[in-house]
């Protein structure tokens, strides 16, 4: 049991948990966060993905302990009040989600690639730095339409590289 | 013998496909992947399902002065019924989209339904909101009648609104249920309707599908590069849903095709694929974009002609990817490949003339 | 997971004395492997110590000959650093590899490294540079360290603090990831130094990863992908599972060996 300290979403938390606590367990168990939802617990699926420090990372493998004395945002940080973050907005308008239980981390995930990544963003690019969020709805499809729209609204339309409407684009490999 | 099947333009879809996914192009893509070094497979699949589900559906239509809300016995979990539930009430009724609520899941409210399974709930749930709309125009025009003092069939019901054309008087429907409130206490809750209907005829989604794999043959990896599919799936209510329907089931399909192995060890009954560590999957990176076009053939089989479209994304799915894989190993065989079709699989396939 | 106590420490001397004060202490970095190992029930240490605060395991510099890159730095800072893309460009890219974007933002070189995972990248790269594990008390070779499936030199209590690259004059990696697991199954990591040429493959050894002996002396013979048509690894030596036969590996590895020296600087990632 030790007492930990950081910030969630802005604001101060301090309280005692016991020390093998998840990171994501914590947020929804001790703060009433669900917003970051526990897909497989094995790493995989990027339904728990939080921003620590602004970088987006698994909640489920890290321990609320590692967190401590740094910043975490979840998605019920993402929102100004009413507004909605242009992640958010861009989900909701693009139909980049259906049952919704991955769209917490989609959203995360995508808002910190958008806001971290120093170059062009094209579909290949962002097929390939998603790869560690997992849906079983949408076939990715619309994650993608929804997550370039985002990207062009908020870096502006000479970073990002939107598809030809009605053709899809030709599937580069690295190193292929 | 064997069912008949309600509509379907076959081979106008199959034409159709072939159009949108330039399968005219596809040769000279599987020559130009050659000149790679690279074995290129071209998949075909033409497709019909059977969708039937429970037979039993109930909607409760509950018309108050603040908005209309329905109650209904699916359930969904992504498919937006609270959406395009909405769509056909207020369609029906000549209301506002945004004047709907769409109730459901909840066993303390809904008394009766048939869940969401096979493809059943637009066509089970717009049939049955569509006779309770009937029910509750019938109820209008009798509760205006009355409240006017003229004949129920004096009144006229057209474009959502009620109009008495001996009092000169129209109303729409959020005035009537005001109306209906002030003239019996049976109504100060709303105008209700409660209808069942049972359909026990299959309707028949149908469509086609054209795929391109790339193989790899020096590592059997493969690459699935252009993915295009014309489903008729009746009339269509909301094509962003569908379309996201069609997505997501194409994805499942190819899935079951290409990396979702649950594999078991023979020996010790060990699951060996038990996490998605081992259990392949189909993620941002190996699926691409599809160009997916719905088609609209209205099924005679109930009152909005409605097919189905959760389904005809994963139907034609493991056929075209297998299709394609066969087309791509046709100089090896071509061989018998079992799915999830993996490098393995596939490299054996090439060097070994055994999968 | 079991319970267990959470220390982070600020020194390396405060780590080392919690380690010996723990019944049984495990070092923590990432915890990208080691978190879901626990999590399985797997392992139970009785305490955790995270070594990522300590100043001495940060930092990357290089200085012409060497690059060193702190045990502690994430992959997704390896990745980004230009340090590290002026000196070995294809190790910046082979960080900018491991695992997804958010596993990147965690995982360190030190915790790689110290893991020996058979499939993971890294031990490939630092064993085909001939790097050097810098721990707390000692300098070891990487043709000492690595010394079994999940087993390396280092000693209980014994901190891997930095490693240690000689800048080779080229350097490739091609690598065959499984579409399930994504880790590889074959990497092959190819450095040449003058004529001398080491090549690494991890994903494929039974005992983890190895360096070809026919292939390095055909590459350092005549550096081009014509020169190892005739290399063979025996298949017997390698993994044989579900992701692949030892056959199969064998093969991979000879195939991306050449794919690797086809494209000298570059990394290569099939799928």
């Amino acid at each position: 049991m030790s007492t930990i300290a950081m910030t969630v979403n802005g604001m101060n938390v301090t309280t005692d948990v016991e020390d093998s606590t998840l990171l994501a367990e914590f947020l929804r168990e001790h703060l009433g966060l669900t917003g970051t939802h526990v897909g497989c617990d094995t790493t995989q699926c990027g339904c728990c993905v939080v921003h620590l420090d602004g970088v987006s990372v698994k909640s489920c493998t890290v321990l609320a302990a590692q967190a401590a004395g740094h910043a975490v945002t979840t998605i019920e940080g993402l929102a100004k009040g009413a507004q909605l973050h242009p992640v958010q907005r861009a989900f909701r308008e693009c139909h980049g989600l259906q049952c919704g239980f991955c769209t917490p981390g989609m959203i995360m995930a995508a808002a910190e690639l958008i806001a971290t990544y120093p170059g062009k963003l094209d579909e290949h690019v962002v097929r390939e730095e998603m790869e560690g969020n997992l849906c079983r709805c949408t076939g990715y499809h619309n994650i993608v339409r929804a997550i370039l729209t985002a990207a062009e609204e908020m870096l502006g339309s000479d970073r990002v590289v939107r598809p030809a409407p009605d053709h899809p684009p030709a599937h580069a490999k690295a190193g292929g | 013998m064997g069912s008949q099947y309600d509509s379907g333009e076959y081979e106008k879809n199959m034409d159709r496909l072939l159009q949108i996914g330039d399968f005219a192009g596809a040769k000279i893509r599987q020559q130009q992947a050659r000149a790679r070094g690279k074995l290129y497979g071209i998949g075909f699949a033409n497709y019909v399902e059977s969708s039937i589900g429970t037979p039993k559906e109930r909607a409760d239509l509950i018309v108050r002065p603040a908005g209309v809300e329905v109650v209904i016995g699916t359930q969904p979990a992504g498919q937006g019924h609270e959406t395009s539930f909405a769509q056909v009430t207020a369609d029906l009724l000549g209301v506002a989209f945004e004047t709907v609520k769409i109730t459901l899941g909840d066993t303390d409210v809904v008394s009766a339904g048939g869940g969401t399974h096979s493809g059943r709930s637009m066509r089970h749930a717009s049939a049955v909101i569509s006779l309770a709309v009937t029910d509750m125009i019938e109820k209008g025009k009798a509760i205006l009648a009355d409240s006017l003092g003229v004949k129920p069939a004096d009144v006229q019901f057209e474009g959502g609104l009620f109009r008495s054309p001996a009092t000169n008087r129209t109303v729409d429907w959020f005035e009537l249920s005001r109306l209906a409130a002030t003239h019996s206490p049976d109504y100060a809750d709303g105008m209700k309707v409660r209808r069942d209907n049972e359909m026990h005829t299959p309707v028949f989604p149908n469509g086609a599908c054209c795929c391109e794999i790339e193989i790899d043959p020096e590592t059997g990896g493969v690459d699935l590069v252009r993915y295009a599919t014309v489903d008729d799936v009746g009339r269509c209510i909301n094509p962003m849903i569908v379309h996201g329907q069609t997505h997501g089931g194409i994805a499942q399909g190819v899935g079951q095709a290409l990396w979702e192995g649950c594999v078991i060890d023979p020996e010790s009954g060990q699951p060996l694929a038990a996490a998605f560590t081992e259990y392949g999957m189909p993620r941002f990176d190996n699926m691409p974009s599809f160009v997916t076009e719905i088609a609209e053939v209205l099924s005679p089989t109930n009152p909005m002609g409605v097919k189905a479209g959760g389904e005809g994304g994963t139907t034609p799915a493991p056929a075209v990817i297998m299709s394609a894989v066969e087309d791509a190993l046709l100089e090896y065989g071509p061989p018998v490949i079992s799915m999830p079709v993996t490098p393995l699989k596939i490299w054996n396939a090439i060097h070994k003339g055994r999968a | 997971m079991y319970p267990f106590a959470y220390h982070r420490p600020k020194t390396l001397a405060q780590a080392k004395e919690m380690f010996a004060a723990g019944a049984d202490a495990t070092f923590l970095s990432g915890g990208h492997t080691l978190l879901p190992t626990m999590k399985q029930r797997l392992a139970s240490p009785s305490d955790l110590i995270d070594l990522t605060a300590i100043a001495e395991l940060r930092g990357i510099a290089a200085d012409g000959k060497l690059l060193k890159i702190g045990a502690a730095m994430t992959h997704a800072e390896v990745s980004a650093s230009p340090i590290v893309r002026l000196a070995i460009p294809v190790l910046a890219d082979l960080a900018g590899s491991i695992g997804d974007r958010h596993v990147r933002h965690r995982g360190t070189i030190g915790g790689s490294t110290a893991n020996n995972d058979p499939a993971a990248d890294y031990p490939a790269a630092v064993l085909a540079l001939g790097a050097t594990i810098i721990t707390d008390s000692r300098r070891i070779a990487a043709d000492d360290f690595f010394t079994g499936l999940y087993a390396t030199a280092r000693e209980p209590g014994e901190i891997v603090t930095a490693i240690e690259f000689p800048i080779p004059n080229q350097a490739c990696y091609a690598k065959f990831r499984s579409p399930a697991s994504r880790y590889s199954i074959a990497g092959v990591f190819v450095a040449r130094s003058g004529a001398s040429v080491r090549l690494a493959v991890t994903g494929a050894g039974a005992s983890g990863v190895f360096r070809p002996a026919q292939f390095e002396a055909a590459l350092s013979a005549d550096f081009r992908p014509e020169a190892i048509a005739g290399c063979k690894v025996d298949p017997d030596l390698l993994l044989n599972d579900m992701n692949g036969t030892g056959e199969y590996r064998a093969y991979l590895i000879r195939v991306l060996a050449g794919r690797a020296v086809a494209k000298p600087g570059q990394i290569q990632s099939f799928k």
